[in-house]
């Protein structure tokens, strides 16, 4: 038995027939159009979820790189700088090294300290290097310039010319100096290193109060530090005064570690404390500490030379010898220095060779990062992009079926009994 | 003689029944593109005067009285008409879900690079930059510009979601919204449909059963279900005599000619102070309430879960936070909330807590004074708790250097070195948030990171449209195959109805000749003799 198959179902069957055959055609047409066969959550969401995660993750690689340029390019600013330092360092221990043979008169060694002192100033410059507005050998403290100069006081309380020291101003090696950038999940590589660890720290004029604060000098202060000795002192700030800020914010005028008392400042309430209960806790380290003993160490020596050269014709067979003796010892304590500067320009050599590691390293990762992002992009490409030369055969195959489902729809639905009666 | 005037009255009634053959064939033909309409085809039978037994054949023959029209039949299939409902009903539900979720799907735009997840690389990318330049106001202004803009970008997709939710089923709150929404209308028609429905059985009731009259009722009473099937799941019972008795969930809805029970809508706010009122533990989690009023004068005043199937129980499940198709719009919103408020808990824990410190401007150093006044997220609306419609960036961060009280700092010294401004190792533990998820914080995001958490939201969100809408097309392709199927046995097929045509205008053109051959034979008779 035949199944009934009425005429207005057969037409019913096939509008749905072309209906499907243009919603095909309707879509490769779209695909070809944009060039993406995804182009909504809803076309594949397995590839479009593949799709979000892969660019998430190629963001991601894209900010790695981004950060690893910027490791290279301040390592790099660093690393020639410290270069600077080491050529500095090697001209202050040839210097030394003359100095040292005891066959220089006083005026030659006069020479010397002025071309230390030049030296000196070079340093702490070079320490003060700055990368997009940040002081690199500071630590955290990206805004303080790493180093200044401390020059001496005399009696009334003025500033001289002679150097006495070179401040390590920048976050010190116990603190937060690190600065660090995300390389890949997770994995941070710190690119600066403190100024206190690779060129030393010579901060004259620290003293530690027994039981209490620590108290640096404090040079040249500026408008808000005049204002915060005026308000520890309760009175204006005074030039003429030496002050010292200790490390819980009270201050110190006078002169410390000798004999008498001082006062210590807060809140402009003065608290008497004896001058001998402070230790002088002065720092000397590294590169900058070597050339602050040396300059002191040339100073002591033309004094020496000096005095030698001006004892008088009654000067007894003791002035005499003793004269010498300071001559000598002004010699020896500039020998006993080489070997600082030997071990100083060492410490500067192993951090460039350190940088030298990490910009190996940042070249491996940069290679590495590359091959994902490469990888990535190719697999988000084959899940997202159209192949248009298939794509292109697709739409003409389907561009077929449409026309033909059109046109045998046409013939079959006008096809009836009709016809022949 | 006699026999001569049994001809011409078979042939006259002949005449008669073929013209009505005829005439239902018209009928087809005019009604072969009518939607629901089922062929009907002319049965005639032999029309026989009763002869006492034992007559002879003769006898028999000279009493027989030509063709009689008995009934009109009406080519239907009752059980094929039931799986076709029950079918349309289901694929009627799928089709109002697969067109929410749909409509949700197209709100995540990830694919052109529009969607939420842009925002969030972009605010990590920028701290990332703010911890290389922590000093920057620049770098700073851009981490909070890039949080406006996600806050932004949260609060507009929220607000979407809501939209569509209260299109679908109302705010839950209010009438006006109740009667803008989807289900409202769809509550109207379906009562429209059960009125229809019982004024059709009543024709059906007063017609003679197998009539041209009787049949085209029974076709309009088919059509009537079928509209009403694509709203619920409505059991039918059809009667002997036609008429259509329907219930739902056990409740009569109509009953012969009578309507039983009449459907209502009721706002979530209006059912909760129902069930306060009446001491009724309050189940319902969706914005609308159904509710069915029986003729006896009582209401149920929650029919919602008498709805598993047609376009109603699709737009309520939309609104099912626990719906096992597809997903609903409820738990979309709730996942956002979710990734809001613990985004904002994150980020202001770590902006805030003991060790973080911000730059005062005016003094170029580290400052924490007021710290915990500088969030970095509030809310819009007052509240405490951060949903993502109403979360949104401090102004005290935005406003004219705002971006310095942003913490990029943290130490554990005590002092802290206030010219640490490099310290950027508060926007580290940020960065980290992408990375590091296990503490307690991340408990609302199931401790993942908030892009991965967002990624599984617009995963559900695709899986769940792609699996509802596959179902629905399958749905309807079954839909259709029925159809088809019922179409093939029931439509007119013109070549059929030509075929009768020629055959009982032929049979109509034979009786003719012979009542003018038996009137001419008359004639002739009448004529003998003269």
């Amino acid at each position: 038995m035949v199944t009934r198959i009425a005429s207005t179902a057969i037409n019913s069957t096939l509008s749905s027939i072309i209906s499907n055959n243009y919603s095909k055609f309707a879509k490769t047409t779209a695909e070809l159009g944009t060039g993406h066969k995804i182009n909504s959550i809803l076309d594949d969401s397995a590839a479009a979820i593949n799709i979000l995660s892969s660019n998430i993750q190629l963001n991601q690689i894209g900010v790695y790189k981004d950060n690893v340029t910027s490791i290279t390019n301040e390592v790099k600013n660093t690393s020639d700088t410290l270069s600077s330092v080491i050529t500095k360092s090697q001209r202050a221990y040839d210097l030394a090294t003359t100095a040292a043979t005891g066959t220089s008169t006083s005026s030659t060694l006069n020479a010397t300290l002025k071309e230390v002192d030049q030296l000196i100033s070079g340093m702490a410059s070079l320490g003060n290097t700055t990368y997009k507005g940040s002081y690199i050998f500071s630590g955290a403290n990206t805004s303080t310039p790493a180093y200044s100069v401390q020059y001496g006081v005399d009696s009334s309380g003025n500033t001289t010319d002679e150097i006495v020291g070179i401040k390590y101003n920048g976050t010190e090696l116990t603190g937060n100096w690190q600065r660090k950038l995300e390389v890949s999940d997770g994995m941070y590589q710190t690119y600066n290193v403190s100024g206190d660890s690779v060129m030393g720290d010579a901060t004259a004029d620290t003293y530690a109060y027994a039981g209490g604060a620590t108290y640096n000098i404090v040079n040249n202060p500026d408008a808000t530090e005049q204002a915060n000795i005026a308000t520890a002192t309760g009175s204006a700030y005074d030039s003429s005064k030496t002050y010292y800020k200790g490390t819980d914010g009270t201050y110190l005028a006078g002169a410390v570690g000798t004999s008498g008392q001082v006062n210590i400042y807060n809140a402009g309430a003065a608290t008497a404390v004896n001058a001998t209960d402070f230790t002088n806790n002065s720092t000397s380290s590294g590169i900058m500490g070597t050339l602050i003993k040396f300059r002191n160490a040339l100073s002591t020596t033309i004094k020496a030379l000096d005095t030698q050269s001006n004892l008088p014709t009654t000067a007894t067979s003791t002035d005499i010898s003793n004269a010498a003796t300071a001559v000598s010892n002004g010699y020896k304590s500039i020998n006993g220095l080489l070997n600082e500067f030997q071990s100083s320009i060492a410490t500067v050599t192993n951090q460039n060779t350190a940088f030298g590691t990490i910009t190996n390293k940042m070249e491996m990762t940069t290679d590495s990062l590359t091959n994902s992002e490469d990888n990535l992009t190719e697999y988000v490409s084959g899940l997202q992009d159209a192949d248009v030369s298939t794509l292109s055969t697709q739409w003409y195959s389907e561009q077929s079926a449409l026309q033909a489902s059109m046109k045998a729809a046409t013939s079959i639905m006008s096809m009836s009994l009709l016809d022949y009666m | 003689m006699s026999n001569l005037f049994n001809a011409l009255n078979i042939a006259g009634h002949a005449l008669n029944v073929h013209q009505q053959a005829i005439s239902i064939i018209s009928n087809n033909i005019a009604n072969m593109n009518t939607d629901g309409y089922s062929k009907q085809r002319a049965n005639l039978g032999t029309m026989v005067v009763d002869t006492p037994i034992g007559e002879s054949v003769q006898r028999q023959v000279d009493s027989s009285a030509g063709v009689e029209f008995e009934s009109v039949t009406r080519y239907s299939n009752d059980y094929m008409n039931n799986y076709y409902r029950n079918q349309l009903g289901s694929s009627s539900y799928l089709s109002a879900k697969s067109s929410g979720c749909t409509d949700v799907a197209n709100l995540f735009d990830e694919i052109k690079g529009q969607g939420l997840d842009t925002y969030l690389e972009s605010f990590y990318k920028d701290l990332d930059n703010l911890n290389e330049y922590p000093t920057d106001y620049s770098a700073r202004s851009l981490v909070i510009s890039d949080a406006s803009n996600l806050t932004s970008a949260m609060n507009s997709l929220s607000t979407k979601l809501t939209n569509l939710q209260n299109k679908n089923l109302g705010d839950g709150k209010t009438e006006e919204s109740l009667e803008n929404s989807q289900i409202y209308s769809s509550v109207s028609d379906m009562n429209n449909a059960v009125s229809k429905l019982a004024k059709i059985n009543k024709q059906i009731a007063m017609s003679d059963t197998g009539t041209l009259q009787n049949n085209n009722l029974l076709d309009q009473r088919d059509s009537a279900l079928n509209d009403l099937s694509k709203y619920g799941n409505f059991t039918v019972e059809i009667q002997d005599n036609g008429e259509a008795n329907v219930s739902l969930g056990g409740t009569y809805v109509i009953k012969g000619n009578e309507v039983k029970s009449t459907f209502g809508i009721q706002t979530a706010a209006d059912y909760d102070k129902y069930c306060t009122d009446n001491g009724i533990t309050n189940t319902n989690k969706l914005n609308a309430v159904l509710t069915m009023k029986l003729d006896s004068g009582a209401t149920i005043q929650n029919a919602n879960s008498k709805f598993t199937s047609g376009s109603v129980g699709g737009l309520l499940d939309s609104g099912n936070p626990d719906s096992t198709t597809g997903f609903s719009t409820s738990s979309v919103l709730k996942k956002l909330d979710n990734l809001a408020s613990s985004m904002a808990t994150v980020f202001n824990n770590l902006q805030t807590r003991t060790g973080a410190y911000y730059i005062d401007n005016s003094t170029g150093e580290l400052s924490n004074a007021n710290l915990a006044n500088y969030t970095i997220f509030n809310t819009s609306d007052g509240s405490t708790t951060f949903t993502a419609s109403n979360i949104s960036v401090n102004s005290l961060l935005t406003a004219t250097n705002g971006a310095y009280k942003l913490a990029a700092a943290y130490s554990t010294d005590n002092p802290v070195n206030t010219k640490e401004v490099g310290n950027a190792n508060n926007v580290i533990a940020m960065i980290n948030t992408a990375t590091n998820t296990t503490g307690t914080d991340f408990k609302d995001v199931d401790y993942m990171s908030f892009e991965n958490y967002y990624k599984g939201i617009v995963s559900d969100v695709a899986n769940g449209s792609t699996s509802v809408s596959d179902a629905a097309s399958s749905q309807a392709d079954l839909v259709s195959s029925i159809k088809s199927q019922i179409d093939s046995e029931s439509k007119v097929d013109l070549n059929e109805e030509l075929t009768d045509l020629v055959k009982y205008q032929t049979a109509f053109t034979a009786s003719a000749r012979v009542f003018s051959i038996a009137n001419s034979v008359l004639d002739t008779l009448m004529t003998l003799g003269q």
